[in-house]
């Protein structure tokens, strides 16, 4: 109201007031940024070039890059440039962590993140060539499983479907492997068990493979492969007996022999046992649109695990086809032997009659006084009427 | 051993039969005293049929290349009443010079066997150096054999039964050894090399039995 209608009076108290208000909003303006910078400083700690170089030098590595920033006129290797650049490039993440009094945590070491990053990330070397060219394993070296192996593949959970008592497989790829398996017996009628043991061991003769898994083995229609870890031609597949019955021998083959091709597409143990899977997984689904779905009426004889071995070519065979083949080989075989003799045979008849027939008979000469008065004869012989 | 006419027994060295006075003499008078050449089968009498003389042929080979110095040969005739088949082998295996593979085979090697099957007879001759090897059992069992085929007019297989009997009993004496090819030196004629002339008189040498007189077909060519 003031300002609305000056008078001549009031004048100057009213220019004053509006100076005032000028100068209010000025100041105003020029505050808040100072405030605002003064909230984001204010946090951090601000050390002096001195306390930083005095930190320097009291740090055991002095040469090792640290999270600190770099002197002057060193190259960049500031933490956020360095996860901007690519890793092959500049220095990688395990270079911060190669010493146990890492700056970050004390107490984190090199060990521990390498059981969460990838070998790759870590700069350690891969399983290359190395590991492709590794002799299998002579039968006489291979060792049976102990017996708390055993044990302890009987106390196995019944959904734990990858079964590693001696955790040869890493954690990363044995969770990727137990969900591979989860994710198969969720839609699988025949569950997909995968027992690892060490590539110089074996199962020993007679090992009871239905008390595996807490016996859930012998629940529903099942298969077990016992992998040797880094060579996939020696893996043995056991096979519910009722399946096993009814597939033929030539899907048993090829699955096997499909299977370990799948494997050794690669040089890495793991990745072999992940395609290994992966690869029969697909094989069972395959087996099981096939086969008969008669789930009703089985028991535990049909349930037992019978094996089918790559070794094996003719496993699947029936009692009667194989006591049907051992006859017709036995006969085969008797025919050809009596063939060969009956040719031996002739043979040597034949160089007896050829002996015989160039044998002659020679007789001594005699002294014999004639009778009769004849030259050669003498009345020797005789003579017969018939009628 | 017995005499051909009256059956008696005759000892060694005995010229003539004490019982009946037979000799060779006696034969020579009636058949002549020369030789006489004649084939291992002669069928005079017609009894074999051709199959049957081509089997015995063979088995007559057979017999021959088995005893090199031996033979087996066959007379098959009507005789006369005054002859029995006895005496006429008596004479044939004296007499005769039979067309053998090797015509050198000594006589007295040879056996004949005579069946005349008119009288129904039928007798074996053997010479001096093979009938210590047939005892009078064995030669009454051949003769017994024989006659049993011959009584059914069988008689090829009389035959060839007394042949292969013969062989049995001859091994059982002789010794055996594998057959060696005889060695020629040097080849005079070819009779040395297995060539007989056609003509005696061609090459007297050369002829098999020169002191024996010549073969009637050989006459009847030249």
């Amino acid at each position: 109201m003031a300002t609305a209608i000056p008078s001549a009076k009031n004048l100057p108290v009213v220019l004053l007031l509006t100076l005032l208000c000028f100068a209010g909003n000025a100041s105003a303006d020029d505050g808040q940024p100072v405030e605002k910078a003064e909230e984001h400083s204010l946090p951090l700690p601000r050390w002096s070039e001195q306390e930083l170089k005095k930190f320097r030098e009291s740090l055991p590595g002095g040469n090792s890059p640290g999270v600190l920033p770099p002197k002057s006129g060193e190259s960049g290797s500031d933490i956020n440039e360095l996860i901007n650049t690519p890793l092959s490039s500049g220095p990688r993440l395990d270079h911060f962590f190669n010493s146990r009094d890492s700056e970050l945590s004390p107490r984190l070491q090199a060990e521990d993140m390498r059981l969460f990053l990838p070998e790759a990330i870590l700069g350690l070397p891969t399983q290359g060539p190395a590991s492709a060219v590794q002799l299998p394993t002579p039968l006489a070296s291979l060792k049976d499983v102990p017996l708390e192996f055993l044990a302890a593949c009987s106390q196995s959970l019944p959904k734990e479907y990858l079964i590693d008592p001696d955790q040869l497989v890493p954690e990363i790829q044995n969770h990727d492997m137990l969900r591979l398996l989860g994710f198969h017996a969720q839609d699988a009628r025949i569950k997909l068990y995968v027992l690892v043991i060490g590539h110089d061991q074996k199962l020993p003769e007679g090992a009871d493979l239905e008390k595996f898994a807490s016996g859930s083995l012998l629940q529903s229609d099942a298969c077990l492969v016992v992998y040797p870890l880094g060579e996939p031609w020696r893996t043995r597949l056991f096979v519910s007996r009722s399946i096993h019955n009814q597939i033929s021998t030539e899907f048993l083959s090829e699955t096997i022999q499909a299977c370990l091709k799948e494997s050794l597409q690669t040089s890495n143990v793991h990745d072999q046992l992940r395609r290994y899977t992966i690869h029969l997984s697909t094989r069972l689904f395959w087996l099981q649109k096939a086969l008969i779905t008669d789930v009703a009426g089985k028991t535990d004889k049909d349930q037992a695990l019978a094996e089918f071995s790559s070794q094996s070519k003719v496993p699947a065979a029936s009692p009667s086809t194989q006591s049907l083949t051992t006859v017709v080989i036995g006969m085969c075989g008797s025919l050809l032997l009596l063939g060969l003799i009956g040719i031996v045979c002739r043979r040597f008849l034949h160089l007896l009659q050829l002996r015989k027939q160039r044998r002659v008979w020679m007789f001594a000469e005699p002294e014999t006084a004639p009778r009769l008065g004849g030259a050669f004869t003498g009345g020797g012989g005789g003579m017969i009427r018939y009628t | 051993m017995k005499c051909p006419r009256c059956q008696a027994s005759v000892r060694s060295e005995q010229s003539t039969c004490s019982a009946c006075g037979f000799s060779a003499t006696l034969l020579h008078s009636y058949l002549g005293n020369q030789w006489v050449r004649l084939e291992r089968i002669t069928d005079a009498a017609h009894c074999l049929r051709l199959e049957d003389t081509r089997r015995l042929e063979i088995i007559l080979d057979d017999f021959e290349r088995s005893f090199p110095q031996a033979f087996f040969a066959v007379y098959l005739g009507t005789l006369p009443n005054n002859l029995s088949v006895a005496e006429l082998g008596f004479w044939l295996l004296n007499q005769g010079a039979f067309n053998t593979h090797s015509v050198s085979r000594r006589n007295d090697f040879g056996m004949v066997l005579v069946v005349d099957p008119s009288a129904q007879t039928a007798c074996i001759t053997l010479g001096y150096a093979i009938e210590k090897c047939f005892s009078p059992k064995i030669i009454s069992r051949m003769m017994q054999t024989a006659g049993s085929h011959l009584s059914k007019g069988a008689f090829g297989m009389a035959i060839e039964a007394s042949c292969i009997r013969a062989g049995e009993v001859l091994r059982k004496h002789a010794r055996p050894m594998q057959w060696q090819p005889e060695a020629v030196g040097m080849a005079d004629s070819a009779s040395d090399i297995g060539l007989q002339p056609l003509r005696g008189g061609h090459r007297p040498t050369s002829r098999p039995l020169a002191d024996l007189p010549a073969p009637r077909h050989d006459q009847a060519i030249s």
